[in-house]
């Protein structure tokens, strides 16, 4: 049976945001090899962010801070709270993965390893030319000035800043 | 001055290719698409959800960009423009569920890198999209009951 880190734990934090913000296998742009790579852009950008807070209005050099930001990442300000349809929602995946006789089981299952996997990791690698600081749902505009697209993943459009 | 200019240059140089490739959107409505002709049942499915009993509509549209194939759902009674996954997928496990009453601001530069905050030019966009290019689905509340 999959389970989630403690959700105060660093990979329980990012564990719980990256299954809320990355499209599941019901989603039919989903692909195994597209869900693996936006988790780990979203981990990036998580990372790159604890290392400079401030610009993401986190109070602190933390998961926890960064996740918390007021206006950054919906249904997480006020964490451990996240708000109900994302706990529903998180839920639902578990249930699916954890279900042997849910058809869906092994595909879920493949997913919430992957987010365990990237959350669980000590270490990850930018692959953009700058710094990944910032993804938004595909086509809702950039996150701001100075932001320059690096790719889109999964219906996740990510984005870097230079210098 | 110069210093954002060198900045921008920088990221211009940096840039992957994809950066600049962009297509402009082409707009279909969902009933032509075999992947989210069932939106009428997943619009229902997400008003039970809601708890909503009253008759309501939809304006909904599909979006294809360099390979990116996506459903915008917007509807004005719940005030949420909602990205859909397709026939497969439910409304309420979309990972973008845009409340218009909390999560639009004026600019970009009221963005500061939010995941999920949208301004009023892009909600006001999408709005003439789908009334141009979508079509609108009407939910009576008996069809609620059912």
């Amino acid at each position: 049976m999959i389970t989630l880190p403690d959700q105060m734990s660093v990979a329980g934090i990012k564990a719980r945001l990256f299954l809320c913000e990355c499209p599941a296998p019901s989603d039919h742009s989903y692909t195994p090899d597209d869900a693996a790579e936006a988790i780990n852009l979203m981990d990036m950008v998580i990372r790159n962010r604890v290392a400079n807070p401030r610009p993401f209005m986190a109070t602190g050099p933390s998961v926890l801070a960064v996740v918390q930001a007021r206006g950054q990442f919906a249904g997480f300000g006020n964490y451990p709270n996240i708000s109900p349809g994302l706990r529903t929602h998180i839920q639902d995946i578990l249930a699916i993965a954890n279900n042997p006789r849910d058809q869906r089981s092994a595909s879920y299952q493949d997913f919430v390893n992957k987010v365990l996997t990237v959350s669980n990791a000590t270490s990850n690698t930018d692959p953009s030319p700058g710094k990944l600081v910032a993804w938004r749902t595909h086509n809702q505009s950039s996150p701001g000035t100075g932001f320059v697209l690096f790719k889109t993943v999964l219906k996740n459009d990510f984005y870097y800043k230079v210098g | 001055m110069f210093k954002w200019f060198g900045a921008a240059a920088m990221a211009a140089l940096l840039s992957p290719l994809g950066a600049f490739a962009q297509s402009a959107p082409s707009y279909f409505k969902l009933s032509s698409n075999p992947d989210f002709a069932k939106y009428r049942p997943a619009l229902v499915d997400y008003l039970h959800s809601q708890h909503y009993r009253k008759a309501t509509r939809f304006c909904v549209f599909g979006t294809k960009d360099d390979g990116n194939v996506t459903a915008t759902v917007i509807w004005p009674d719940g005030q949420q423009i909602i990205d859909w996954g397709g026939n497969d997928s439910s409304l309420a496990d979309s990972t973008s569920i845009v409340h218009l009453k909390t999560d639009v601001v004026p600019t970009e530069n009221d963005l500061h890198g939010s995941t999920y905050l949208v301004t009023r030019k892009w909600v006001n966009d999408q709005q003439a999209i789908c009334r141009k290019n979508g079509e609108t689905v009407r939910i009576s509340a008996a069809d609620l009951k059912q």
